[in-house]
């Protein structure tokens, strides 16, 4: 058998897809805006106020220590620590004006805000995520995984490791990248040590000499052809350099780099980028761990909020420069908002109630704030959409169709989203 | 060209009543919104509606009903003095817009029904109106044979009074398996592409019943294993009239891997291989299944199995694993004693006292309510999932939120006291002291739970029974475990029976095995029954049990397909092969490289499958879907394959490490490369692990290849190599002279690989 043969031998024939849905899923895909997506986690909840929502004419302990600053794109303002994003104001939206809308959330809205669905570990169905849906519904790249995530998946967000989907389309998890640490996955895209490539083709060319068993059922039985089949992924994931490289960020231009930030979360953003490159249909990273600031908002916020500016700002102006941020949707969120009122402790608590969501690309219409909040940016007082409306758009921008109905691993036919919601038409091109 | 099997029963169609009797809300016209999926629960039968129009559940309840409908939104829905432009029918016939776009047409028999009802005045249900006792579908059951293809379905309502009437028109009818047989909105059944056998569940009011179409496969069963007991008489009777002949009998070394797999969770060794194709008696299989049967592995498999559904399982690796530790022991020791199956139920049922010295109570500190309590007793126990029925009736049971709360009540009087720290006293009050452990106390006081939507006083009750005699001085749960152990229950052994014969066939005869509804029918029931009798006529003795299932000829067949039975995933006229489960993978791999995991906090030599509970970390258990123990639900261990799987069997550190062992150039290079990252931990939650010394084994051993080689494949395959496998192999050794160590380590590469290996076949 030839190498050639090898890279083609595997017994999958649509990639566990069966043959309607298939077809159905690249019907509409092919008038779908969005073919990637990166998310950039703010686990704990970030004060929208100090962020995207400011409010300068509230009293003091409201308004806090930020002023607003003016934006590339008139009337739309922003925080002040965000001076290189106000001038990229025309490549991203603002939705001011979503929430869940109650209190009764707390760090548990990152389960809803990932997945567009009330979901609450062991009380309700376990939905996924937008990334884990991705990786069922399409048809994988053949030589990078299908989805990607930086660190833990369930960063405030307990108990989203697993879903309804199975482990099958879960994340290739990495805990670090482009520093100093080890990474047990990372290690994994390497051939061993000792072990050249040529040896490893070898190898498995002895594989496909002894793997003769079963071979007569494969075609019957989803999970073994689903065997052959991620092994065949495994293989080109050794045997192409693309994804290796795009984890290298030492090929990336030192001051490329440098425009980032020399922290952890911004090399992680930059990784982003460059698997999106690589042609990976979805990232998820978290951008520094805790934005839970109950005490010290603004100490916390003097040294994360630079960090954000810099690695967002880096990454809208890479993926634009590159063609594409038109095709690939940023979200940058946590799973709820802020209280108005400054505590005692100089923090701000948790509020459920509204919040604000920072998108670009991929068919969000740039340049646009959406909605809006009252003068102490508690209350939504022009047009509120729920997180559903949030997951539903995700979904309608990617082509996947939020209504259609998906299977739990226990048989239980659900709704992808399961209640309606409107889309939010403002924020989309 | 089609033919209906029943031409007679296509003709009972809506004929228009007579045009004065009056229409009654609840047999006529809420059933109208459900078949057409008005109340459905992505529509306005979820909680809060849909556009602000609510309607129950399935219209589960028709006095709510006639609220949402009549009363609500100042009766702007229908108008009995203009009755043909209420909103009702405008919105339904899509003359006003309507999200869900039109349900019905003007003048149909629908429209017709409601267009009536609404002219007679909108009247609620009557106390004259006929009360449904049942239904009933007719016929039961149809085998496509020869030409036929269609089957009309025919439902009668029973009611009250005793009278019967035709409500097929006003049915919801739903298919088990679309690919088998398709249902009309009329009742109308074709068959498929597919064979085998599709359950049809048709609903009218809270009334459901089932209809079983099956598709034979049209092969002939020319020959049979001989029977060897009751298991395969009933299955060898059912693949004659599905004609679909089984594969053969499998081979010696194949059935040793199998059981040895299946009841202890672990290869066989060499030298269990070499013994067993030594020995010629016919009786070799039996003693084979007695011997595993009598071993600890099986203790452990089992308990690691049943471990994982009663849940036993701590929040964090911190957390104190004293108590999931003596869980897993007690569950372990049952096993070994082989404690009757209704015994060891009741001891977890009844338990009382603090966890660790009564260890079951570790499945109360994870359920802590009445209501959690008795939604795992009925999936775990019963096979009966309860959780639709807490809020509305059950959309495809019998079950009633009052057959909900009345088996809840059973654990009403249960208190679980959570461990509390030390509090300082207030003024003049003494200090309360910590409590250290979880603990189960049966409250004093009459057990008993107010049904939430009709506020009656709700006595504990068993599942389709009559409420017990109930006295503050007699906790409840033991009246509980009696019931279950009682031979007449209906569910008990049925569900246990079943859950073992997926544990050993992989599909259970009612599968999922936990969702024994009436509208989920066994694919061989007679079997299912016999099976149950059988367990409770040898007292619940899981032993017995197990040996029954093995040494039927049914579990021998091979997973070799025939030329008719490729498409058979239901009827077992081949085993199915399914994928090692984590631990007994992670052992496998230990037994063929020799290396040894180690797990923190566990002592030297602990294996996969003994480990206690979920919170031993291993990243390879995790990324090979050990169970989580947080449901009562065997579905909870992943058996899918992954890319993360795939990719550690390629290329993980820590399979090179087990393969190639330390003190080989791989884990030398390594090392080095290691100091030059200045001995970076490692990441959290993989294991601490040893090289294997296989590879360094087989390279100094002076035997030929072919002995060597032989050796490998009974540890890894329980069989020889054939002799195309030998001549790869040592080809493949032959290539590489001067790299010995490197050969054989990509020969257990490779093996380690294989789908052979993976797989239990």
């Amino acid at each position: 058998m030839n190498r050639r043969e090898f890279f083609f031998v595997g017994g999958a024939g649509m990639f566990g897809l069966s043959m309607p849905q298939l077809l159905q899923a690249q019907a509409a895909r092919q008038n779908a805006p969005a073919r990637q997506m990166i998310v950039i986690w703010l686990g704990g909840g970030p004060p929208h106020q100090d962020m995207w929502d400011l409010k300068p004419d509230a009293p003091a302990e409201i308004r806090g220590e930020y002023r607003p600053i003016d934006t590339n794109v008139p009337g739309i303002r922003i925080s002040e620590k965000f001076p290189r994003l106000a001038r990229l104001a025309d490549k991203f939206t603002l939705l001011r004006s979503v929430g869940i809308g109650n209190e009764r959330w707390e760090h548990g809205g990152g389960q809803y805000w990932l997945t567009g669905n009330p979901r609450r570990t062991g009380v309700t169905a376990a939905w996924p995520m937008y990334g884990n849906t991705v990786t069922k519904l399409r048809t994988p790249p053949r030589d990078v995984p299908a989805f990607v995530a930086f660190g833990d998946i369930d960063n405030h967000a307990y108990g989203l490791k697993t879903n309804f989907f199975g482990p099958a389309y879960d994340p290739i998890v990495m805990n670090s990248v482009g520093d100093q640490g080890r990474d047990e996955t990372r290690d994994m895209l390497l051939p061993a040590p000792g072990l050249d490539l040529s040896q490893f083709e070898r190898r498995t060319e002895l594989l496909r000499s002894l793997d003769t068993q079963l071979n007569d059922i494969a075609a019957a039985d989803p999970i073994i052809s689903g065997l052959d089949r991620f092994q065949q992924t495994s293989f080109n994931l050794l045997r192409s350099p693309r994804l290796r490289e795009a984890l290298d960020l030492t090929r990336e231009p030192t001051q490329a780099a440098a425009r980032y930030g020399a922290n952890p979360h911004g090399r992680r953003v930059l990784a982003a980028r460059r698997l999106v490159e690589a042609g990976v249909p979805f990232v998820y990273t978290h951008f520094e761990s805790n934005w839970d600031h109950h005490g010290q908002n603004f100490r916390a916020c003097n040294s994360k909020l630079p960090n954000l500016d810099n690695a967002v700002a880096s990454l809208i102006e890479d993926l634009d420069q590159r063609g594409l941020l038109r095709t690939t949707i940023v979200a940058v969120l946590g799973e709820m908002g802020r209280t108005p009122r400054i505590n005692r402790e100089s923090g701000r608590d948790h509020w459920g109630t509204t919040q604000s969501v920072f998108v670009a690309g991929g068919g969000f219409r740039p340049g646009t704030v959406v909605g809006a909040t009252d003068r102490h940016a508690a209350y939504v007082v022009d047009r509120y959409y729920k997180v559903e409306s949030f997951g539903r758009t995700l979904y309608h921008l990617l082509g996947i169709d939020p209504d259609q109905t998906v299977h739990t691993l226990e048989g239980r036919p659900m709704r992808l989203i399961a209640e309606n919601a409107p889309l939010i038409r403002e924020a989309i091109v | 060209m089609r033919i209906a099997a029943t031409m007679l029963l296509t003709l009972f169609v809506a004929l228009p009543a007579n045009a004065q009797a009056p229409v009654s809300f609840t047999n006529e016209v809420v059933p109208i919104f459900s078949k057409l999926g008005c109340n459905t629960g992505g529509c306005h039968g979820k909680l809060e509606g849909q556009n602000g129009f609510k309607m129950s559940l399935f219209g589960f309840e028709p006095a709510e009903d006639y609220e949402y409908i009549v009363k609500d939104a100042f009766g702007r829905r229908v108008s009995p003095g203009n009755a043909e432009s209420s909103l009702l029918l405008l919105k339904a016939t899509g003359q006003v817009l309507h999200g869900g776009g039109a349900r019905f047409s003007l003048g149909s028999p629908e429209y017709r029904t409601v267009l009536r009802w609404i002219e007679q005045g909108a009247q609620p249900a009557r106390k004259s109106d006929p009360v449904v006792v049942r239904i009933e579908v007719s016929p039961r059951e149809r085998v496509f044979t020869g030409k036929i293809e269609q089957q009309q379905l025919a439902v009668f309502a029973h009611f009250g009074d005793g009278t019967k009437k035709d409500v097929t028109n006003l049915t919801q009818f739903e298919t088990s398996q679309q690919r088998i047989a398709e249902v009309s909105a009329n009742g109308l059944v074709t068959k498929n592409s597919d064979l085998g056998s599709a359950a049809i569940m048709v609903r009218y009011q809270t009334f459901v019943d089932v209809f079983r179409a099956t598709v034979p496969f049209g092969g002939k069963v020319a020959s049979l294993p001989p029977a060897k007991n009751f298991v395969d008489k009933l299955v060898f009777k059912q693949l004659e009239t599905l004609g679909l002949p089984p594969s053969d009998v499998c081979d010696d070394t194949t059935f040793l891997r199998r059981v040895t797999i299946d009841i202890a969770g672990r290869l066989p060794t060499k030298s269990e291989v070499e013994t067993f194709l030594a020995d010629k008696s016919d009786e070799r299989h039996d003693k084979l299944v007695d011997r595993l049967l009598a071993s600890k592995d099986y203790a452990d498999y089992f308990a690691l199995k049943w471990g994982a559904i009663l849940r036993n399982r701590r929040n964090a690796a911190t957390d104190n694993p004293a108590p999931t530790k003596a869980f897993h022991a007690w569950i372990r020791d049952s096993f070994i004693q082989n404690k009757p199956y209704d015994q060891f139920v009741a001891e977890i049922l009844t338990v009382t006292g603090a966890e660790g010295t009564n260890p079951p109570v570790v499945w109360y500190r994870e359920l802590r309510e009445p209501a959690a309590l008795m939604e795992d007793t009925a999936q775990l126990f019963l096979g009966q999932r309860l959780q639709c029925a807490k809020c509305h009736h059950h959309p495809f049971e019998k079950w009633t939120q009052g057959d909900y709360w009345g088996l809840t009540a059973f654990f009403s009087q249960t208190d679980v006291k959570l461990p509390t720290p030390a509090k300082k006293g207030k003024k003049g009050e003494p200090q309360v002291d910590a409590t250290k452990f979880t603990a189960v106390v049966q409250k004093a006081g009459l057990a008993t739970v107010v049904h939430p939507r009709t506020k009656e006083t709700l006595h504990p009750t068993p599942l389709g029974g009559q409420p017990i005699a109930n006295s503050a001085d007699v906790d409840p749960r033991k009246a509980l475990a009696s019931w279950l152990a009682d031979k007449n229950n209906p569910f008990f052994a049925r569900t246990l029976v079943n859950r073992y014969w997926k544990h050993f066939f992989r599909r259970g005869l009612v599968d999922p095995e936990d969702d024994m509804r009436l509208t989920n029918p066994a694919t061989n029931d007679e079997l299912l029954n016999a099976l149950a009798q059988h367990f409770i006529e040898h007292n619940y003795d899981l032993k017995d049990l197990v040996r029954t299932l093995c040494t039927s000829q049914v579990y021998r067949l091979s997973s070799v397909p025939n030329k008719h039975n490729t498409p058979d995933t239901q009827y077992f006229s081949r085993f199915y092969p399914r994928r090692l489960n984590a631990e007994v993978l992670l052992d496998a791999i230990d037994d063929v490289t020799l290396a040894k995991t180690v797990f923190k906090g566990m002592p030297d030599g602990t294996r996969a499958v003994q480990l206690p509970d979920n919170q031993v970390e291993s990243y390879f258990l995790s990324v090979f879907g050990r169970p989580d123990a947080a449901s009562p639900c065997e579905c909870e261990r992943g058996s899918d394959a992954s890319l993360a799987q795939a990719l550690h069997l390629f290329n993980s550190e820590e399979l090179q490490e087990k393969i190639a062992g330390k003190g080989s150039p791989q884990a030398a290079e390594k090392q080095k490369e290691m100091k030059a990252k200045k001995n970076a931990p490692a990441p959290p939650g993989i294991a601490v692990k040893n090289g294997g010394t296989r590879v360094a084994q087989l390279v100094s051993d002076k035997r030929p290849h072919e002995q060597k080689l032989r050796d490998l494949y009974l540890v890894a395959f329980a069989r020889e190599p054939s002799a195309a496998e030998r001549a790869a192999l040592l080809a493949h050794i032959d290539r590489r002279p001067d790299d010995l160590h490197g050969a054989y380590a990509a020969i257990i590469w490779a093996i380690l690989n294989t789908k052979e290996f993976q797989y239990n076949h």
